[in-house]
């Protein structure tokens, strides 16, 4: 596995094919590494690597896997864990110089811990926007066009995927950073059911909204990672009905195809044309609350931003000017949100999840479609959206299709459903009903068996 | 140490991430039927009418 262009077999693949024999843990996890390694330079998609153990568990999984009907449904699969997630062994320094000091974390975070129970080996920690506090993940790049920025804050965590250096990436979504950078790379993504998966060991963000769940190349490798998450010991579902006949989507409109760009409007349409095809109904539906539902996930984002930082802002002032100026202003700012202002965020929150469970029971729908983001991945000397004549921060422009199912607490599968006329990823949201996760991965399984969007690789990152 | 905001801009910046912030909530104040007291923690699960 040296040599030549590189690609990571599926995680079904990995683990019949370590018990067969036919491939070696070893011989992946070092191809894993190398990958990470060769684009290091140009990528920047990790922070640090740990090859020695990881190399020593893959052999360990050698011995223990082949021929073994015993083994995990993640059997010796390489992941990798956004630097905001605790790492048994390694410091959690969540991208931030003012935890360049950070001890190394005693034990693993729950996820995390439910990743290696199921027989995953951890090869490193990926590079996130500092706290999780954004959407351009610097140093990381996008290996479609290393100009561009891989979207955020899970950056690291998508980019290793979209590579081969790693089956599943870890990584977290407050106001969709997990979502962002899968569409930005062209990759697969699973924002779980609010509160569904253990956030503790996890830095928070926004406490209200953070979300922990896997980035990956394809729906069956992100659910593999969701059910290993779960605590759900069972292989994802080989024999589903390859049609979605029974299955009924809403288009989102409205609110989710304004100040969109045309390129991404029409692949969406396309994809919900192909979901068609696949004997899905779909309808297409406004849902009325949606800039409100940013709105309250807005509030709640900023307000705990400023109150997870407040003591280092208050006690620590030398270590919180080493933070990005950015952020230290929206801690700043945070902490001076009217407290009437978040409570009402926290009370309107409920009439907004009701509001969406209404939509979803009016119009019988089992899940809703609407781009993931207003444009493709952005150059990271120009972090700003511009459509038509409107101009916006990136941080604003790419939470905005997002945010709203933050606020609601739903699940949300993000996949590519096409590229733009320059050849970079355009991604889709699937907003699902809360506990009905599997819908949205039959959906998406059913897409990416009639596409291949997916199976594109980009041009930078994988040719070693 | 990062580069460090002159302390004017700062207020400025902060005056205008309050004016979003304000009109973020007054948007909200429009919600009809918002209930008195959140939930504590919130739960995403929907109303058994609506699931």
């Amino acid at each position: 596995m040296t040599n030549r262009t590189w690609d990571l077999p599926s995680v079904r693949e990995l683990v019949s094919g370590y018990a067969a024999g036919t491939l070696s843990p070893v011989e992946v996890v070092t191809a894993a590494i190398r990958a990470a390694e060769a684009a290091q330079p140009n990528l920047h998609p990790m922070v640090e690597l740990r090859a020695e153990a990881a190399l020593a568990e893959a052999a360990a999984v050698e011995r223990t896997c082949r021929g073994s009907d015993a083994r995990g449904a993640l059997c010796g699969v390489p992941v990798v864990v956004k630097d905001i997630v605790d790492v048994a062994g390694l410091p959690t320094r969540c991208g931030s110089p003012s935890r360049d000091d950070a001890p190394t974390a005693a034990a693993d975070a729950p996820a995390v811990r439910a990743w290696r129970d199921a027989g995953a080996i951890v090869i490193g920690k990926s590079v996130t926007q500092e706290f999780a506090a954004g959407v351009l993940s610097p140093p990381a790049r996008n290996p479609w066009d290393p100009d561009r920025i891989p979207g955020g804050s899970s950056g690291g965590s998508a980019v290793a995927v979209a590579i081969g250096a790693a089956s599943i990436g870890l990584g977290s979504d407050t106001g969709g950073s997990i979502r962002i950078p899968s569409a930005a790379v062209g990759a697969t993504g699973f924002k779980p059911t609010f509160g569904s998966v253990s956030t503790a060991g996890c830095y928070p963000l926004s406490w209200s909204l953070d979300t922990v769940g896997p980035l990956a190349r394809s729906v069956d490798d992100v659910e593999a990672g969701w059910r290993a998450l779960v605590g759900d010991s069972r292989f994802v579902p080989a024999d589903e009905p390859p049609t979605l006949a029974g299955v009924r989507v809403g288009l989102a409109l409205g609110y989710f195809v304004t100040r969109v760009q045309q390129a991404t409007l029409s692949a969406v349409e396309d994809a919900a044309s192909a979901l068609r095809s696949l004997g899905a109904e779909v309808v297409p539906v406004d849902w009325a609350d949606s800039a409100v539902a940013r709105d309250c996930g807005y509030l709640l984002n900023r307000t705990e931003t400023g109150a997870a930082h407040a003591a280092t802002y208050r006690n620590e002032p030398e270590r919180f000017s080493r933070m990005n100026p950015e952020l230290q202003l929206r801690v700043i700012a945070g902490l001076r949100i009217p407290s009437g202002d978040y409570l009402l965020a926290k009370q309107a929150r409920t009439r907004l999840r009701d509001s969406m469970a209404r939509l979803f029971a009016d119009q019988r729908l089992d899940a809703l479609l609407a781009p993931t983001l207003p444009d493709v991945a952005i150059r990271a000397d120009d972090p700003t959206v511009r459509i038509g004549e409107s101009v916006e921060s990136a941080g604003i422009a790419y939470t905005r299709l997002a945010m709203p199912f933050n606020a609601t607490g739903q699940p949300v599968l993000a996949f590519p459903v096409g590229f733009d006329p320059a050849g970079l990823p355009i991604g889709a949201q699937l907003a699902g009903r809360p506990g009905n996760e599997v819908v949205l991965f039959r959906v998406g399984r059913a897409y990416q068996r009639a596409t291949d969007w997916h199976r594109r690789r980009p041009p930078f990152g994988t040719d070693w | 140490m990062t580069d460090q905001p002159d302390q004017n801009e700062l207020n400025e910046r902060i005056a205008e991430f309050l004016e979003g912030v304000e009109a973020a909530a007054a948007r909200l104040r429009t919600l009809p039927d918002v209930p008195l007291v959140p939930e504590e923690p919130f739960d995403p699960s929907w109303p058994e009418r609506d699931a």
